[in-house]
């Protein structure tokens, strides 16, 4: 039962002075106790791993590939996963669930479109770094997606030319096809945008949501040195060009968001 | 720098530690702060799987972004509107039309008659508006000043005093017997 504890008239303004005795009612609800300790030691690793990763961050090329008769077997898959993945596209599954279908690194729905489950490589994901076993796919009960883990993050290294005026069209051209060409490493790292969790933090900073995918490029703009990011949503594909030494306290924009049509 | 053990140097002193370099001061802040943080999580969401994501979420973002802390509050306050605003972040998304209007408790009751609309406490709490009911959940259940709830919420004062007292107001009235007694 409510009850209403007595309370000064001049009181009326201040929260304590609740004449309909919910307040006590709220504040009498038991604790819910300490933090379990499964969660506790999750994310302890997960800060761990952040911490490890903020001293000690590489990136590490991709090797030149070249073309060879076991690709044929690659570009007939790729092919059916196209003759896949396209209609999921048409049918409103949302660019994502595309990218997932080249077999990238990013997240992929399943068949019914109504789960995630996001696949990180291990420099971006604190828990997976850690040695913790990935999230599982979860779905609400009404099959709606639920983003939990954050979105991957791939990086190359390609130095390619990009200029502000044909960001999209590059990016677009580039970022949004499998990794398949040559790339050289960096000549030496610039700056914290260089590194999976550096570019997360960096995109966070202006804006980027944890949970989208994205496919960075160390390159330079306009003759500059940058990271050009490619961001997923379910809403398209938007592309930024980053400073190299962008983080979460100086994001640095050169250029973007542009979208990839 | 303090020299002090981390677990006698202050919330402010440990996030500059963090900021500057020290391996070991945000840990500190996350074993200090934590079943605090657990404990709003689970009651803005009112799901332990949920609040789990939501606070990992949240000490990560805070752990990333401790220089945005610009020391004008309290580092709890600060680390309450992360936690809070990871949990509506998530709730909004995976539930988008979920939310009440402001008047319909009271519209759905008169639409009953004399269905019997009695709801627990929590279930109540449930049904207010976001605003309403994040107010009644850092006052009311958090012992948070209506101060610092403005600070967490990032609304004004007033504000919270006077979705504190809608919001009980809409309270009884859910929990009002179909008798109309309290």
């Amino acid at each position: 039962m409510v009850s209403t504890p007595p309370v000064p008239p001049a009181d009326k303004g201040a929260p304590e002075h609740d004449p309909t005795g919910i307040r006590d009612l709220l504040a009498s609800l038991p604790d819910p106790g300490p933090m379990p300790a499964d969660l506790v030691a999750r994310i302890n690793a997960s800060i761990a791993a952040e911490q490890s990763a903020r001293e000690d961050a590489v990136v590490v090329p991709l090797r030149p590939r070249r073309w060879g008769w076991q690709h044929v077997g690659v570009a007939a898959a790729a092919a059916a996963v196209l003759g896949i993945g396209l209609p999921a596209l048409l049918t409103g599954t949302g660019p994502g669930d595309l990218l997932a279908s080249f077999g990238g690194s990013q997240s992929a729905d399943s068949a019914s479109g109504a789960s995630v489950e996001s696949r990180t490589d291990t420099s971006s994901v604190p828990g997976a770094a850690a040695g913790e076993a990935p999230r599982t796919p979860t779905t609400t009960a009404g099959g709606q997606r639920v983003r939990s883990s954050p979105g991957a993050v791939a990086l190359e290294a390609s130095g390619t030319a990009y200029t502000a005026a044909a960001l999209a069209t590059q990016a677009g051209s580039k970022l949004t096809t499998a990794q398949d060409g040559a790339v050289a490493a960096p000549k030496a790292r610039r700056g914290a945008a260089e590194t999976p969790n550096g570019l997360r933090a960096c995109l966070s900073a202006i804006g980027v949501e944890a949970w989208m995918p994205v496919r960075g490029d160390l390159a330079t703009l306009d003759g500059a040195p940058a990271v050009i990011a490619l961001v997923s949503s379910d809403t398209g594909q938007t592309v930024y060009a980053v400073a190299p030494t962008c983080d979460a306290v100086h994001p640095g924009v050169l250029a973007g968001p542009v979208r990839v049509r | 720098m303090s020299t002090l053990p981390l677990r006698e140097r202050d919330d402010r002193d440990l996030l500059r530690a963090h900021v500057a370099g020290d391996p070991d001061a945000f840990g500190e802040l996350f074993r200090r702060h934590r079943d605090r943080m657990w404990a709003v999580a689970l009651r803005t969401t009112r799901n332990r799987e949920l609040a789990s994501d939501c606070v990992q979420d949240a000490f990560i973002s805070a752990f990333r972004r401790a220089e945005s802390y610009r020391g004008d509050a309290a580092v709890t306050t600060w680390l309450h509107r992360i936690v809070v605003n990871a949990c509506l972040d998530r709730l909004r998304r995976d539930k988008p039309t979920s939310e009440l209007p402001e008047y319909e408790l009271s519209d759905k009751r008169d639409a009953e008659g004399s269905v019997d609309t009695r709801l627990d406490v929590r279930e109540a709490l449930d049904r207010l508006p976001e605003g309403q009911r994040m107010a009644l959940i850092l006052v009311d259940m958090h012992g948070l000043s209506v101060a610092e709830a403005a600070a967490v919420l990032e609304v004004a004062e007033g504000t919270v005093k006077s979705r504190c007292s809608r919001g009980r107001d809409a309270m009884a009235e859910l929990l009002r017997e179909p008798s109309g007694q309290p």
